[in-house]
């Protein structure tokens, strides 16, 4: 088992980019010296037995509270975390095997975008430079024209004249420039894979919308494949073509954007969906929101037995209190992972 | 209706150094008794600065340089600091954005009541207050044992509860509500705008709700004003504002808002906000405007009102 990958065993479709096959990123919570002694140790299973597959060119959104795991499985895909157990291909290759230079490539491949484009950006470097950083550690053209890659990506992102933004530093950008700026980092070397982390969860309503539009632009443009991590559904409705809803650890439901909007299968989806703020307008009476969760999320220290969300469900039933549901395909590409739906 | 609160021509500036930024110039606008009034702008419009005069807790270099802001017939900036003590808390009271900053973190919730309660009423027993306290507590459905409680020992949204229970808690005239829900998750989100709602059926309150998300503020709010770089542009009723929204300001802002199960172009609004330091003259949204005319660049429009709407746009006359 030195090289196990997906194309040996036939398993991997042309088309899936990223493969994550039982994924687990557990957290080490400081123990006392006591605790140590005797064996007892506590987690925090951030991601606790994920399967998720990107497809090549496709837009997948990963939505679920603060807490469930999203940023955490986000940053295993890109070799960020130290992973407990599974296994996450890239292109049918195990990301953990890379080495050397091998590793770099997959570094130039899959990029990051954070949320908070303040402190992404170095406030002490130009924008031009920071942008042409990645160009030197990969060796990916000359002195000349990595100034020439730049000032062409500078372009591609809206940052215009590049001649202009190349010599600014960051506080003398806007919040939408200085997000635009992090894409273009991002996209330098030319990478497949871009994982963003809330992407514009820190603009404002029109830096948002111009950034949302910049994405897909780009996706066409350059065949990228996204990652996008979310708590805003409007941001998953606008930008993705399928969505994977995470509650502590666990993804509990699975599939295109539309179908999931429109007919949510697990009660923890539905109650999502049904607390979005919508407009309201004239003629349309405010019908009080029937908020179909009990209390909050609870602490991923103390994750319930049985189906994780079966404390806050509103169709509990006994087999929930004991039996973890897996995920499983109950229409074409929809997958769920509740026992409402495992009635044969 | 009557009217509960008046703000007439309210300017502030902040002091930067030698420079002044003028973050509210000449804001006109009322709360009715009994109304909920949406406040929407983008960061840098002037709502929270508009919201924080009213209860006049600007940071030390903000400065009202003219404007009154007639509460109940007085005006609020005739009053001073003492006075102010007085109406905050028990006649105005303010939710802010972050609950984990607006508790004390070394104190526990019931020292929170305790605080406000006797700085209102001298004579208030200790049992007094906590029998207010749990009534309190039950009306945000926050479980009473969590009086003994710390902060940290709350979640987000029990925080929020909290924050909202002190501030009605000497049921005050007016509540200033400055982002409540916007550090809280969807679910949270929702459970605490559904109290709001019966705040608002069962207490009557007034309230001025300042948020930046469209959707959120429509689920409110009875009226709406829109602020574009310090000056409100465009006031209506909640429902007439959607369909009809007269302003270009607040018509490039719908249709740059994804909504969810609405099909449609996203459409950004071009450009960015302007510096304060130095707005553009004439109408402060010409640059960006798409139907901007000559006198956009020189004159600046007032706020007028046409049909139903209070709007400050030169294409009405």
């Amino acid at each position: 088992m030195s090289h196990v990958t997906y194309t040996n065993n036939d398993q991997r479709s042309q088309d899936d980019l990223v493969v994550v096959k039982n994924l687990k990123v557990y957290y080490r919570l400081a123990s006392s010296f006591i605790e140590s002694l005797v064996g007892r140790e506590s987690f925090i299973k951030a991601v606790d037995d994920v399967d998720l597959i990107i497809k090549s060119g496709e837009t997948l959104c990963l939505v679920g509270e603060s807490g469930s795991g999203k940023t955490t499985l986000g940053k295993a895909i890109l070799r960020l975390v130290e992973i407990t157990d599974g296994k996450i291909f890239f292109k049918g290759e195990d990301i953990h095997l890379f080495k050397g230079e091998k590793l770099k490539l997959f570094r130039r491949k899959a990029q990051m975008i954070f949320q908070d484009p303040y402190t992404s950006l170095d406030p002490r470097m130009r924008i031009g430079d920071q942008i042409k950083e990645p160009l030197e550690i990969h060796e990916i053209g000359s002195r000349d024209e990595r100034r020439e890659i730049v000032y062409k990506i500078l372009q591609k992102v809206g940052l215009t004249p590049p001649e202009e933004f190349y010599y600014r530093y960051p506080h003398q950008l806007s919040g939408g420039q200085r997000q635009r700026a992090a894409i273009a980092r991002a996209l330098v070397t030319g990478p497949e894979l871009i994982v963003a982390d809330e992407p514009v969860a820190n603009l404002d309503v029109s830096a948002r919308a111009q950034i949302i539009n910049l994405m897909k632009d780009l996706r066409k443009e350059m065949r990228l494949s996204y990652l996008v991590i979310t708590h805003d559904f409007s941001v998953a409705w606008e930008l993705c073509d399928r969505i994977a809803v995470m509650y502590l650890g666990k993804i509990v439901e699975e599939g295109p954007v539309r179908e999931v909007f429109e007919r949510p299968l697990h009660p923890y989806t539905q109650a999502l969906i049904s607390a979005i703020p919508k407009i309201r307008v004239r003629g349309e009476k405010f019908e009080a929101k029937k908020i179909r969760v009990i209390g909050e999320i609870p602490s991923s220290k103390e994750i319930p037995r049985g189906c994780r969300f079966h404390p806050r469900c509103l169709y509990t039933m006994n087999i929930c209190k004991t039996s973890e549901p897996s995920l499983i395909e109950v229409e074409k590409d929809h997958k769920v992972a509740c026992h409402l739906y495992n009635i044969r | 209706m009557k009217t509960l609160l008046e703000i007439k021509d309210l300017k502030v500036i902040y002091e930067m150094g030698d420079k002044a930024v003028e973050a509210v110039s000449g804001a006109n606008l009322n709360v009715r008794k009994g109304e909920v009034l949406g406040l929407v702008g983008e960061s840098g419009s002037g709502k929270t600065t508009l919201g924080l005069s009213v209860i006049r807790l600007l940071p030390y270099n903000a400065k009202i340089i003219s404007g009154e802001i007639v509460f109940e017939g007085e005006d609020l900036l005739k009053y001073d600091e003492k006075d102010m003590k007085k109406i905050r808390g028990r006649r105005i009271a303010m939710i802010f954005q972050d609950p984990f900053s607006s508790l004390n973190p070394v104190s526990r919730i019931k020292d929170h009541f305790i605080e406000l309660f006797r700085s209102h009423y001298k004579n208030i027993s200790y049992e007094e207050i906590i029998k207010r306290s749990r009534e309190l507590l039950k009306l945000v459905e926050v479980p009473s044992d969590k009086l003994d409680s710390y902060p940290h020992q709350l979640s987000g949204g029990q925080r929020q509860r909290i924050a909202i229970a002190l501030a009605i808690a000497l049921e005050p005239d007016l509540i200033i509500a400055d982002e409540p829900t916007s550090s809280l998750d969807v679910l949270v989100e929702a459970q605490v705008m559904e109290l709001f709602r019966e705040l608002k059926r069962s207490r009557d309150i007034s309230m001025i709700f300042i948020t930046h998300n469209m959707a959120l503020v429509s689920e409110i709010a009875d009226r709406i004003a829109v602020m574009y770089a310090g000056k409100i542009v465009e006031i209506a009723d909640a429902e007439e504002i959607f369909i009809n929204p007269m302003h270009p300001y607040t018509q490039a802002l719908m249709a740059s808002v994804p909504e969810v199960g609405v099909y449609k172009k996203l459409r950004a609004i071009p450009g960015e906000p302007p510096s304060l330091m130095n707005p553009p003259r004439g109408c402060r949204f010409h640059p960006r405007c798409s139907y901007v005319m000559d006198i956009c660049r020189s004159i600046e429009p007032t706020l007028k009102k046409v049909g139903d709407h209070y709007v400050a746009c030169h294409l009405y006359k």
